[in-house]
């Protein structure tokens, strides 16, 4: 073949580009959520369904009108509004209204991501932005939990922990394992821990996720945990149901590692995970909210900025100067 | 395919030249093109007119201040035309073509250097000078307006055998072939340079260059440092923290401040050649390959070669081309056109098929953070990104290191939303110069 009549492309270097892409980080979240979908579906049947459908295709819909408004380009084949949409309605229990999913899926990427520009501009995460509209502003509606297939009590565990003291928690006699496998009341998505942990296991072995934030989240959640619990077994929990029992694993898994809202540099993660871990124990021992972890995560996204500022030291530089 | 390791232990898999090729010698061209000035340093001063018979080896341009060795013609023949030639970095550079009459004709006989061990240092510096060749970059060296006390000295010479630590067919072969020659030119530019001490930076897994350098007998001159590379240990700041074991202050130390310079093999053995045969530097040892080339090849060829004729030397080319890229995938040059021509310092032609050229459009950084993970200085590419995204280039240099960046291109390889980081931090750094002089200029 003659070298002659060709065009060639003249870019920047470099030429040769990693398989990594955001569409393809947000794909694979899809993939290691599939478990927990499908988990939701078996304990809550048909209710699943219908407020995974209204969020997903809310946070579609909305992510596109914003961009058509915002005359930006359109990336809805990105799969971070399929994503956003789906973990915000893994937070919410099955038998909520239509109307309260639409507005808090909406709210998640309109306010949460679109109005800040584009993905990594947003310094809140989009699906706890949405529950936290939703759950300040009609908490008696969000309230409504139902009971899992094969479970009579329609409290969630935390919920009973925080309103009815240890004697009854105890009394109930919740099995770790019961837990483990998705028997109890709460969020659609965030019952089922092995399925949780097998989606976090996935990404960190397709290094989707550094393990950093999960690590330092659900440590610190034990170490906190287990400090109160030894100072005074009569009125704290034991820190594994701690781990086990509301959102703590979505939250370190899914939650916490978006890293548009969370930190750049090694350290970094791990402080950042540190922080979230303390936020959520600080809110579940002396907070009115039983749960926290959203909560937590919001507030630790505030002091990512700051945290950024961790970084390790740069070649040739001396030691202590910035 | 092979897999080249990278810093921060991922690998990327790409097609080498198999080893082993010899070099081959590349017919005469046709006709040259010789850009006149040196990638962003001072424009030569030409010696000849349009329409002026050169001869091979005969002077054309020299810098005004000796900071740049003199350019020659590689080939015997007219001076077709001067004009402005447009190359992928930079703006427009006066460039001379000369075409060739076939005749191969030297202006004067060549005079070998006999006796060149017994020669002074500075006299073979000269030689060196005036055939083109730098072992070191010269404006480091003691010359006659600088004096020798002011100028640093070199006490350290690492001969960069492992080049951009990307494979480098080329410097393996050669340290195969000319491994004879290569011990003469190290103790040539020990004479030169009075160095205390030599080093030679080999890949441990390139065996074969090992052992021909172990045959020569090219340990009693030089310490053979046998590296587990990864790139981009090839540049010399990390070169150089890997050898001595400290690090060149950043952005402003150099090596030569810590006594040590960093040379390549082929400029060691052009040095030789230069001295031994008495010619001047024409040629140039390159290796061709890459998905889209018919025979890779390693080749020693005419400087100002246009890239047509290598390629069809090579067999041509077996599918539609993507890029032409002078240098390695990670940080080269991506060529304008097939007339652009071989420069005194490529070793590397590499032709990316259409295929694999990915045109995804970049977006905002998410913050995912690998770039920080694998930034070999350890500077944060997203924010210097950002920062030069939006031009606030002196925010970047002060407060994330702007200058320290090594521009090996590992960030935006890795980058998911297929940010051009390197492409932001060079925007940024030449803004800045551009500043620098404007102020200079007050």
């Amino acid at each position: 073949m003659q070298a002659n009549n060709y065009r060639f492309y003249v870019s920047y270097p470099p030429y040769l580009l990693g398989r990594k892409t955001v569409s393809g980080i947000m794909y694979q979240n899809l993939i290691a959520l599939f478990p927990a979908a499908v988990m939701a579906l078996y304990y809550f049947r048909a209710g699943a369904l219908k407020v995974m459908l209204f969020s997903v295709l809310t946070a579609l819909i909305c992510e596109i009108g914003m961009q058509k408004l915002l005359k930006r380009d359109i990336r809805i084949s990105d799969g971070h509004a399929i994503l956003t949409g789906l973990l915000f309605a893994f937070l919410l229990s099955p038998a909520v209204p239509w109307w309260l999913v639409v507005v808090g899926s909406g709210a998640g990427i309109i306010l949460g991501k679109m109005i800040f520009g584009e993905l990594g501009n947003n310094p809140f995460n989009p699906p706890l932005v949405g529950w936290v509209m939703v759950r300040l502003s009609w908490s008696d509606k969000l309230n409504d939990w139902v009971a899992p297939v094969g479970v009579w009590n329609t409290d969630p565990p935390l919920e009973i922990f925080k309103l009815d003291g240890l004697d009854t928690f105890m009394a109930y006699g919740y099995q770790v394992f019961d837990l483990f496998i998705g028997k109890q009341a709460g969020g659609m998505g965030t019952i089922c821990i092995i399925a949780i942990l097998a989606g976090g296991v996935y990404l960190l072995l397709r290094r989707i996720i550094s393990w950093h934030i999960p690590i330092g989240l659900l440590g610190a959640v034990f170490v906190f945990g287990g400090i109160l619990w030894l100072t005074d077994k009569q009125a704290n929990l034991n820190p594994i149901f701690h781990l086990i029992a509301g959102s703590t694993m979505l939250g370190a898994f899914f939650l916490a590692t978006d890293p548009a809202t969370s930190p750049v540099t090694r350290w970094g993660k791990l402080s950042y995970g540190i922080i979230c871990g303390v936020l959520i124990m600080v809110i579940r021992t002396w907070g009115t909210y039983s749960d926290g972890v959203a909560f937590a995560i919001l507030l630790a996204n505030t002091s990512v900025p700051l945290l950024n500022k961790i970084r390790p030291r740069a070649y040739g530089k001396e030691k202590g100067v910035a | 395919m092979e897999k080249i390791k990278l810093f921060g232990g991922r690998d990327i898999e790409i097609e080498l030249p198999p080893p082993g090729l010899h070099i081959e010698e590349a017919v005469p061209p046709k006709n040259v093109i010789l850009p006149l000035s040196d990638k962003g340093r001072r424009a030569y001063r030409l010696l000849v007119q349009k329409g002026e018979m050169v001869s091979q080896g005969e002077r054309i341009g020299e810098a005004s201040n000796h900071s740049m060795p003199p350019i020659h013609s590689p080939i015997s023949g007219k001076v077709t035309d001067i004009k402005d030639v447009r190359y992928p970095e930079g703006a427009n550079i006066l460039s001379l073509f000369i075409e060739s009459d076939g005749k191969e004709q030297w202006k004067t006989n060549l005079v070998p250097c006999e006796n060149y061990m017994e020669r002074a240092p500075e006299e073979l510096m000269g030689i060196v000078r005036n055939a083109g060749v730098e072992i070191i970059p010269l404006e480091t060296l003691p010359y006659h307006k600088r004096s020798a006390s002011t100028s640093p000295s070199v006490r350290y010479l690492v001969i960069n055998g492992i080049g951009h630590s990307f494979g480098e067919a080329i410097v393996r072969q050669l340290l195969v072939e000319r491994s004879r020659d290569l011990l003469d030119g190290i103790r040539l530019a020990q004479r030169i340079l009075q160095t205390e001490k030599v080093y030679l930076a080999v890949d441990k897994k390139h065996e074969d260059a090992i052992q021909s350098v172990m045959d020569s007998g090219l340990e009693t001159y030089a310490e053979i440092v046998k590296l587990d590379v990864y790139y981009p240990l090839g540049y010399p700041n990390l070169l150089f923290k890997r050898i001595f074991g400290k690090e060149i202050p950043s952005p402003h130390g150099d090596a030569i401040d810590m006594g040590a310079a960093f040379t390549n093999v082929d400029s060691i053995l052009h040095a030789f050649d230069a001295i031994k045969q008495g010619k001047p530097q024409l040629k140039t040892y390159m290796s061709v390959n890459g998905g889209a080339i018919q025979t890779p090849k390693n080749l020693k060829v005419h400087i100002g070669t246009p890239l047509k004729e290598i390629i069809d030397l090579c067999g041509g080319l077996k599918e539609r081309p993507g890029r032409i890229i002078l240098g390695t995938p990670l940080d080269g040059s991506a060529q304008l056109s097939l007339e652009s021509p071989i420069l005194k310092d490529t070793r590397w032609l590499w032709v990316q098929p259409e295929k694999s050229v990915v045109t995804d459009k970049y977006r905002a950084c998410i913050g995912c953070g690998d770039c920080v993970d694998i930034c070999p200085v350890k500077v944060m590419p997203n924010f210097l990104g950002k920062f030069c995204e939006f031009g606030k280039y002196q925010e970047a240099a002060d407060q994330y290191d702007l200058f320290t960046c090594i521009e090996c291109g590992l960030c935006a390889y890795v980058c998911p939303s297929r940010r051009p980081i390197v492409h932001f931090i060079r925007l940024g750094k030449w803004e800045l110069s551009l500043e620098e002089k404007e102020n200079a200029g007050k």
